[in-house]
């Protein structure tokens, strides 16, 4: 038994038990935060969520993981996966009114606020209007879709009348304001600068920003400088080392294949000015544990000064001298 | 009926097999002879030899190594694939809620849409209060108008029902209606049936869906774990003259292993390819990386040595691939969900994604988790297949708590 290696008396004994004691009740403090949020797998979140007694939840909520998640919606199943895809949790809807209206809710739990944010604008349409649910949101013909924190929340609404139209964006908002987590994007988006920016072409790309696999994950946005049509990324890597590497494979990559690669200087690390295939003109660069870079530039200094603002927010940010 | 066992036996015979039939079936080309000059601004610094085979009695000659679009954002990658070869691209009308679509054809556009084919996919059915509901006619026309506006063309060349989960879907008025109509006006020149169904739900896809004789492709669910009762489901719709396109190719391949030279997601694809009745495989591909992996498979005859590491690289990962036949399920006395202790396994060692595996892990609730395993003197756990799984369940908790 445990218990045996204390002394049987004295102060040690006491102050052990001290020890012993205190670790427990920090224990039982922390079990709520270790548990899972679980939001997303609480059905009362649904039934609370009514906005208004024109309608009702259908039975019960059902819940789907990875393992399973391609019996719900396959053919897309990975491209959740791809995102960090933790569990669904959904509910249908009907309005009481007996017009046969019906909204179905599922709520994706994406682990993070990056990820939630990722399949939020990958399933952006350009036309769709924006709203004002969750961090950011949008809708058009009875689809809307919005995320909050770690969750990306699609409605799928089947509805003949205007009148019960506007209940799914109340629905939604009722969802959205008992989600847990905060309406703000995620902080790596803070790292592009917003001037110039084209409203909606932000995006978070997993697998390889240019299609390269060595600038595995990051931020791209695009931006319209004097008419023309730019694209910025910052790419996040694990440590300082491994963004150096990055630079270098990317470098490596160009001058296989063909393509010259001039030193840049005056901003961040290890920078270069070349042509990315398929992408005209590219200028990219290193500070800390991410490379930044601005490609389908037609001349370089058009790039120049969206990329030294993108590092100096870095180095701030991170604190970089 | 029980099928077979997935043995070392089969899967060499299965091999040696196929690697004698595929020199008759295969067509190869050059990637030029089918291009003609590549278009200003797709770029043209790659060159490669690609196979091509004919796509069933739709005629169409497509590349072997053929496109899955569903994740990829960066058209770069598109280009690329076009330079070496590639001519088949898969997309569907939902996924990324057709911005997959956009960028697709506004890439194909540029290279020339007469150079390329086409496949997209309309879902059957959609879902109320949980249940699935056939689509009517009308809606899934409306769906392909906005998918044809999407990929800035007039006509796929081949149009999927998106996920067949009922083998009689196919065979329902309003499917056979839609697809006829879309034929009629051009708007597709072939149509088939995409699906990832399980055990005989997929044979009787197959077997119900060639009944009909009307469609003319499948796309399917086909890699070496398959059971052997599907691939000779799709052997017998190969032979009826429907084209075969393999998806799920690569199962989440594991990383190469020390001793073993070749890369287990490329053995995998040469697996799927080296069967004679598979007309192109569209594994899914989110980078120029993964895209020269997969063409390296292209062209490499498979020698005795190469069987040789094939079967080395089955026998490095069949203890560990589960096939979630669920026949472990009641064989542990202790509840251990098994099955999702595997799948998170495989999001680790497969997918190479360890906090997918551990979150999964974390989320199963503790009666249920490998816990139990790591004092069980006397595990009553059996796998078929031949996995450890005591073992295995025990390496999981180790490693996931």
């Amino acid at each position: 038994m445990p218990i045996c290696i204390l002394p049987k008396t004295g102060p040690t004994r006491l102050a052990l038990r001290g020890c012993i004691t205190l670790l427990m009740i920090l224990f039982f403090m922390a079990i709520p935060c270790i548990t899972p949020l679980a939001a997303s797998g609480d059905e009362s979140i649904f039934r609370t969520a009514l906005p208004s007694t024109e309608w009702r939840m259908e039975g019960q909520s059902y819940t789907f993981l990875p393992q399973n998640l391609y019996e719900y919606i396959n053919g897309e199943a990975e491209f959740f996966i791809a995102f960090g895809f933790i569990e669904l949790t959904g509910a249908n809807y009907t309005s009481v009114g007996g017009d046969n209206d019906t909204v179905t809710m599922d709520i994706y739990d994406m682990g993070n606020k990056l990820n939630a944010f990722g399949v939020f604008q990958s399933k952006r349409g350009g036309q769709a209007s924006a709203l004002n649910v969750g961090a950011a949101s949008t809708g058009s013909d009875g689809y809307l879709a919005f995320y909050k924190d770690r969750f990306f929340v699609e409605i799928q609404a089947y509805i003949a009348g205007e009148k019960q139209k506007h209940g799914v964006e109340t629905l939604a908002a009722s969802i959205a304001a008992q989600l847990p987590g905060d309406h703000t994007p995620p902080p790596e988006l803070l790292y592009l600068p917003e001037k110039n920016r084209i409203a909606g072409s932000e995006r978070y790309i997993t697998g390889g920003i240019l299609g390269h696999a060595f600038l595995d994950r990051g931020m791209v946005c695009d931006y319209r400088i004097q008419g023309q049509k730019i694209t910025a990324f910052v790419a996040i890597l694990p440590s300082p080392r491994d963004a150096v590497h990055a630079v270098e494979q990317h470098r490596s990559f160009l001058l296989k294949s063909g393509e010259k690669c001039l030193p840049f200087d005056g901003v961040g690390n290890h920078g270069f000015v070349s042509e990315e295939p398929y992408h005209q003109k590219i200028i990219e660069t290193q500070a800390g544990a991410f490379v930044a870079g601005v490609y389908d530039l037609s001349a370089i200094e058009v790039g120049k000064t969206v990329l030294a603002d993108i590092i100096r927010t870095i180095k701030q940010k991170e604190n970089i001298r | 009926m029980r099928e077979k066992q997935l043995t070392r036996r089969r899967f060499l015979k299965d091999l040696t097999l196929t690697c004698n039939c595929s020199t008759l079936g295969v067509q190869a080309l050059a990637a030029r002879q089918v291009w003609g000059k590549p278009p200003e601004g797709a770029g043209s610094k790659e060159s490669a030899t690609m196979e091509y085979r004919t796509l069933g009695k739709t005629g169409l000659k497509v590349s072997a190594l053929s496109f899955g679009v569903m994740r990829l954002s960066e058209p770069a990658v598109l280009f690329q694939a076009l330079d070496m070869g590639i001519n088949y691209f898969d997309t569907a009308h939902r996924y990324q809620r057709g911005n997959n679509e956009k960028m697709l054809g506004s890439a194909l556009k540029q290279y020339g849409r007469s150079n390329v084919f086409i496949a997209t996919k309309i879902p059957p059915y959609y879902k109320q209060f949980g249940n699935k509901r056939l689509n009517n006619q009308k809606s899934m026309e409306t769906m392909m108008e906005k998918s044809l506006t999407r990929l800035q063309t007039d006509y796929v060349d081949v149009l999927f029902l998106h996920n067949i989960t009922d083998p009689e879907w196919p065979l329902h008025d309003e499917m056979l209606g839609f697809c006829q109509k879309m034929k009629k006006t051009g708007k597709a020149r072939f149509v088939g049936i995409s699906f990832h169904t399980t055990g005989q739900t997929y044979v009787d896809t197959v077997d119900r869906t060639l009944g009909a004789g009307f469609y003319d492709v499948f796309l399917a669910t086909l890699n070496y774990k398959s059971p052997p009762a599907h691939i000779q489901a799709l052997k017998r719709a190969r032979q009826r003259g429907v084209g075969i396109v393999a998806m799920k190719t690569q199962a989440g391949g594991y990383k190469p292993e020390a001793k073993l030279s070749l890369n287990p997601h490329q053995a995998a694809l040469k697996w799927v390819l080296d069967n004679p009745f598979v007309d192109c495989a569209i594994p899914g591909m989110v980078n120029r990386q993964q895209l020269a992996e997969n063409a390296g498979v292209i062209g490499k005859k498979i020698g005795w040595s190469d069987r040789k590491t094939l079967a080395a690289y089955y026998d490095a990962v069949k203890d560990r691939y589960c096939l979630r036949c669920g026949s472990c399920t009641a064989s542990c006395k202790k509840q251990v969900d098994i099955s999702t202790i595997h799948r998170c396994l495989m999001y680790w060692e497969g997918y190479q994604d360890f906090d997918l595996g551990q979150a999964t892990y974390r989320r199963l609730p503790s009666t249920e988790n490998a816990l139990a395993c790591m004092g069980c003197t006397a595990p009553t756990c059996n796998c078929i297949n031949g996995i450890k799984i005591s073992e295995r369940m025990r390496h999981a908790h180790m490693h996931f708590t």
